[in-house]
């Protein structure tokens, strides 16, 4: 049998309960961005939760880009199923048309277009006012010093300088129309405690983040997953099978897996506490310009 | 810089393992750690210190703070505030800008 969860995993949990119950409260219509990863994994998890026996009052969305490991799209679609939560699913179509892919227009440029420009365009195209996401402070360096209620211009630009103050558990949740705010309920999770509580609480995860033999290539110092054929071949390069799992799930030609042998939540967690590096090293996009991650969230990335 | 617990998960009983971490861990609550003090106090430095001790910093997180102590207009020498002071404005200034306007 499971053990119960320890103090500071309910202390945790309240907080991200209390957290969506407040935006419930205050936000006429809000929106939770599902992202397929572990962290969305919890976040819904925490959802379901905060308003049960009712269903959450909010949809999630996802903003696909197309590029998603095919093995996400599936667990996508069968956790919304098996959940009975509304699911939807944003692309930005013109950026299809124009054949936007990581490869031909670099990190920066598709992650601008696919993923920034997709979200405002969902965000605007709904009347969303809330967008709830997963993202934690022991991520990312920007991220450690946004808000749990971020708020956005109605360019749904950041600015770290006009944070609102947070005291306690009192947030400023005003805001004019045309503006929003997005909301981080796991915000002071940190990686080791999201799989604690997916060990404690039975959460399903997709399972990249198991190690198995994958076909993998070494490319620029890391080793991405040929997940299809539309992942271009360089000279001399050829897939080889290799017991890896994924530490972060992004876009595949954009993620880094690890190898590893942990095929089980509490071998991750072993593998975790033994880390000597940092979760997001194996994402291309916060490394492709100086400061930048902060960037993306300035032009209105997550 | 050893991690809190170094183990081998090819050994197998990870879950036992894992079990036994958290009956240790049960009651343990969240902490937080509150700095006061003037302009250059060492504020930053302190938490940056604090966490470089506990063995909470990645080996990318600390090579990449090396990285920018060592830019124009850095220290020179390992700058343990980088590890707090992330935003751009903030270590063009060298403060933590972290106080929200009102």
């Amino acid at each position: 049998m499971k053990q119960t969860l320890s103090t500071y995993l309910r202390q945790l949990e309240a907080e991200s309960i209390h957290i969506m119950r407040e935006v419930v409260a205050e936000f006429r219509h809000p929106v939770m961005l599902y992202s397929i990863g572990k962290d969305s994994s919890v976040m819904v998890h925490l959802a379901l939760k905060a308003f049960y026996p009712a269903k959450p009052p909010f949809p999630l969305l996802h903003v696909d880009t197309t590029w998603k490991f095919r093995e996400m799209i599936a667990f996508r679609d069968r956790e919304a199923r098996r959940l009975g939560i509304d699911l939807m699913v944003h692309v930005n179509e013109q950026g299809v048309r124009d054949g936007i892919s990581p490869m031909t227009h670099g990190s920066a440029l598709y992650t601008d277009i696919m993923k920034t420009q997709s979200l405002k365009q969902a965000l605007e195209r709904h009347g969303f006012d809330a967008a709830f996401g997963g993202a934690r402070r022991d991520e990312e360096k920007s991220r450690a010093k946004e808000r749990v209620f971020s708020f956005r211009n109605a360019a749904h630009n950041w600015d770290p300088r006009w944070q609102r103050p947070e005291l306690w558990h009192l947030a400023n949740t005003q805001i004019k129309p045309g503006e929003s705010m997005r909301v981080f309920p796991l915000s002071n999770w940190t990686e080791l405690d999201v799989w604690t509580y997916i060990y404690l609480e039975d959460i399903p995860v997709v399972p990249l983040y198991f190690a198995a033999e994958r076909p993998v290539i070494e490319r620029g110092g890391m080793l991405i997953m040929v997940d299809d054929e539309r992942l271009p071949m360089d000279a001399g390069e050829t897939p080889a099978m290799r017991r890896v799992r994924f530490r972060t799930l992004g876009c595949y030609p954009l993620s880094g897996a690890i190898e590893s042998n942990a095929a089980t939540v509490p071998e991750i967690i072993e593998e975790l506490v033994a880390a000597r590096s940092s979760e997001r090293q194996g994402r291309v996009i916060d490394h492709d310009q100086a400061g930048s991650m902060e960037k993306k969230k300035q032009e209105g990335y997550f | 810089m050893p991690r809190l617990s170094v183990v081998d998960s090819m050994r197998g009983g990870a879950e036992e393992r894992l079990k036994a971490r958290l009956v240790a861990e049960e009651n343990r609550g969240l902490l937080r750690f509150l700095t006061c003090g003037s302009v250059d106090d060492g504020k930053s430095t302190l938490i940056g210190r604090l966490l470089y001790d506990s063995a909470q910093i990645y080996d990318d997180q600390l090579k990449s703070a090396e990285r920018d102590s060592k830019r124009p207009g850095g220290s020179g020498t390992l700058d343990l505030a980088l590890l707090v002071d992330g935003l751009q404005a903030e270590r063009e200034q060298k403060i933590t800008s972290d106080v929200p306007y009102c």
